[in-house]
């Protein structure tokens, strides 16, 4: 036996047991590694699973239908929505290609739609009907958009489409055409013309049949016309052009000034064939497609009385309403022909002497531009309360804005202040109550008459006016202790419209207007005015 | 807490210049704007703000009705009225229905904070240019005192007014004025009308109250 032949292998042996132990304590080393590597991983699989779950039941209980489909339009995935949608079970969907489930006529609109999906890197959307036509009434109108996507480099491309279900807006909004159009019939087809117009650029926004018969221009036409372009201006409208121009017309700019704004009233209206139509006109402002414009009501008037359209079959206005509206415009011609007479008279001597005042001399001195400039103030400032008096007198505001009290403590201050004539005025039980536009119209103005006469005839520094109610009634009273007249006299002459005026508008409110008065032993005009179920109680 | 604020104005410009001079108040927040009459009541139904500025010119429903209403609606929200109207009337119907500020279009950017800080303390405010001398001269004249129906009687009703109060007979009278019975209780029935009388006692009692004035008067005239 060789010692050191087996001292060599024991030695191996001892050196290859130290390998072994190293390489088992090693390989314990990394079992224990792998092991716990292995308990991570078991933990993140865990996570990962309920992740997985959680996202699938987000994904399948999604309220959209969610398909994945392949480029073609074959279903590869679908989530529950999606399968509820289709009605059928996820794997019989698989496989389908989503043609399948619409109608022939919508399936190029899908196929379009996978097509242009093919091309783009943003999400494509389209919108048809899904289910058969044969059962109208499961049928449901969607709104896919579909994703492109790629599964890794060069992978396959596959769309991820939500569906989205538009069936209830879409009934909604055919409901709202179909309501839209049953009004816009009642529009079109009201015997009287009609238009809406824009309040700030003045075009048409929309015109009835019966406007386009009476102006003569179609409906392509109105869109490219304003209200300017139809009715009749005259010059002067435009006052501080034409009076730079050098032309002035003092009847047209009162014209125009009275009726440019009013909210009803006759005007003069431009066909298309050049002649002239007077309409009788009224508007209320209204919200028309978001934009803030005027409705109008209109009527052609003519010379023997309102009309209605042609082709109606109604009757020609009898002698009686004829006779009614040729003194109606009558009374407005005079009014306007007053007016144009008090502007020319008063403020166009006034303007004269304004321009006269301005038109200074090349190199005149500082001093006498100074002069001039104050002096033309003061014109300035003359004209203004002129202009503002003739207003007031034409239609106070307070009348309309704040009824009968304000509007007659208002006029008598300043009747005061025009005629030297001092005037009481006493009121019972019409405090903070309106009566209705006509009422404190027809009142309001049969004051001014009757005071409007005490300056003119009754030679006196002091006036009376009472207005009170009863429970059917409103009544007015003027009185003086002047010179006094014989009524009947006053009524028949056919100067004084005033009076006639006064008492016609207490007759057209279902009252009458009396004067008790005697030469030397003063006057006393009385009227009353049906309320009608227009006296209501405010504050 | 910011207090809530709601415009109402129908010119985009005004709308505008309000934001701007609120945005400065920190402790003031506008919560809305309308254009018209009905849009600012909508609104306040919604925001119950705290203040409401109301133009009394809007186009739609009355600016006085608006106040009206708003009282009605959501009577928390004070407000607070900017109107280009200087004259007393449109103030004192503004307040008389429940405004609690006026301010003009007229006046400084300031005012308009003032009038809205002063609402909110329930205070009532005034633009400066309103003296309170003009508004007093016009409440003055508009009470205009105690009103006599009597004064509104023709001079016949009189007549017959005092006759009947005697007693005599509508014969008797028509032929002291010479007109027929009939006319005599036409006017008797008018003159009753107008007084507010249903019966003959109530018009001799009426007229014996006068009379003995009269009479009084009469009385002590003497010398």
């Amino acid at each position: 036996m060789n010692y050191s032949k087996i001292k060599a292998q024991f030695e191996n042996l001892k050196v290859r047991h130290a390998h072994l132990r190293a390489g088992f304590e090693q390989a314990e080393a990394r079992r224990g590694l792998l092991a716990s590597e292995c308990r991570e991983l078991q933990r993140a699989r865990r996570d990962l699973e309920s992740a997985l779950d959680r996202y699938a039941g987000l994904y399948d209980s999604a309220p959209t239908a969610i398909l994945r489909l392949d480029r073609q339009g074959t279903i590869l995935e679908a989530n529950l929505s999606g399968c509820a949608l289709l009605d059928c079970e996820r794997s019989h969907l698989i496989g389908k290609n989503l043609t399948v489930f619409v109608s022939t006529d919508q399936r190029p609109r899908l196929r379009e739609h996978f097509f242009r999906c093919r091309t783009s890197r943003e999400p494509v959307s389209v919108e048809f009907w899904l289910g058969q036509p044969r059962e109208k009434s499961r049928q449901r109108y969607v709104q896919m958009a579909s994703a492109p996507t790629r599964l890794g480099l060069g992978g396959n491309l596959m769309l991820d489409s939500s569906i989205i279900d538009l069936t209830e807006r879409r009934m909604v909004e055919a409901m709202l055409v179909e309501r839209e159009s049953e009004f816009r019939l009642l529009f079109d087809t009201l015997p009287l013309p009609a238009w809406i117009s824009d309040r700030v650029d003045y075009t048409f926004r929309a015109v009835n049949r019966a406007t386009i018969d009476v102006l003569g221009y179609s409906r392509r036409e109105f869109a490219a016309l304003t209200i300017k372009d139809i009715r009749v201006t005259f010059p002067g409208v435009h006052a501080t052009d034409d009076a730079r121009k050098g032309r002035w017309d003092p009847a047209a700019l009162a014209a125009n000034a009275q009726a440019v704004d009013a909210n009803f009233g006759v005007w003069p209206y431009r066909r298309k064939d050049g002649k002239i139509l007077d309409l009788e006109f009224a508007r209320s402002p209204v919200r028309f497609q978001g934009h803030q414009s005027w409705l109008v009501l209109a009527r052609v008037i003519h010379n023997d009385g309102p009309s209605t359209p042609a082709g109606t079959g109604a009757s020609p206005a009898g002698p009686g309403e004829a006779d009614i509206a040729r003194r109606i415009l009558e009374a407005q011609e005079s009014e306007r022909r007053h007016v144009a007479r008090e502007l020319h008279d008063e403020l166009g001597q006034l303007l004269t002497a304004l321009r006269m005042t301005l038109t200074l001399e090349p190199g005149a001195d500082p001093e006498k531009i100074r002069d001039g400039l104050g002096q033309a103030d003061l014109l300035i400032q003359d004209l203004a309360d002129r202009v503002r008096d003739l207003s007031l007198n034409l239609r106070p505001g307070l009348l309309d804005d704040l009824g009968l009290v304000p509007a007659l403590l208002g006029h008598v201050d300043r009747y005061t202040a025009q005629t030297g004539v001092r005037v009481q005025f006493k009121y019972s039980g019409i405090e903070g109550r309106r009566f209705g536009s006509r009422v404190e119209t027809a009142a309001f103005r049969i004051i001014q008459e009757g005071l409007t006469n005490v300056a003119r005839h009754a030679q006196v520094s002091e006036a009376t006016v009472r207005v009170w109610v009863d429970p059917e009634r409103v009544h007015v009273q003027v009185e003086d202790a002047g010179a006094g007249f014989d009524p009947a006299v006053a009524f028949a002459e056919p100067r004084s419209l005033g009076l006639l005026g006064a008492r016609e508008r207490a007759r057209l409110e279902g009252g009458d207007l009396m004067i008790e008065s005697t030469p030397g032993q003063g006057t006393r005009l009385t009227a009353d005015l049906l309320l009608g179920d227009t006296g209501r109680i405010e504050s | 807490m910011k207090s809530s604020i709601l415009l109402a104005d129908d010119h985009p410009i005004v709308r505008n210049g309000l934001q701007v001079v609120l945005a400065g108040e920190p402790d003031l927040r506008v919560v809305g704007e309308a254009v018209d009459g009905l849009e600012a009541l909508r609104l306040a139904d919604r925001h119950k703000p705290d203040v409401l500025i109301l133009d009394l010119a809007m186009p739609g429903m009355d600016g006085l009705e608006v106040i009206r209403q708003m009282r009605k609606r959501s009577p928390r929200t004070r407000v607070v009225v900017l109107s280009m109207y200087k004259n007393e009337a449109y103030v004192w119907e503004a307040l008389k229905n429940g405004a609690i500020g006026y301010v003009l279009k007229d006046s400084v950017p300031t005012d308009i904070v003032a009038a809205v800080r002063e609402a909110l303390a329930n205070r009532s405010f005034l633009s400066p240019a309103l003296s309170e001398i003009n508004m007093m001269a016009y409440l003055q004249r508009a009470n205009t005192g105690p009103f006599d129906l009597y004064e509104t009687l023709t001079a016949r009703e009189r007549q017959i007014l005092q006759l009947s109060a005697e007693g005599q007979t509508s014969a008797s009278i028509g032929a002291r004025l010479s007109i027929s019975p009939r006319t005599v209780e036409a006017h008797r029935a008018n003159l009753m009308r107008k007084l507010g009388f249903h019966k003959l006692t109530e018009l001799v009692r009426y007229a014996l109250e006068r009379q003995l004035l009269l009479k009084e008067r009469a009385e002590s005239t003497r010398p």
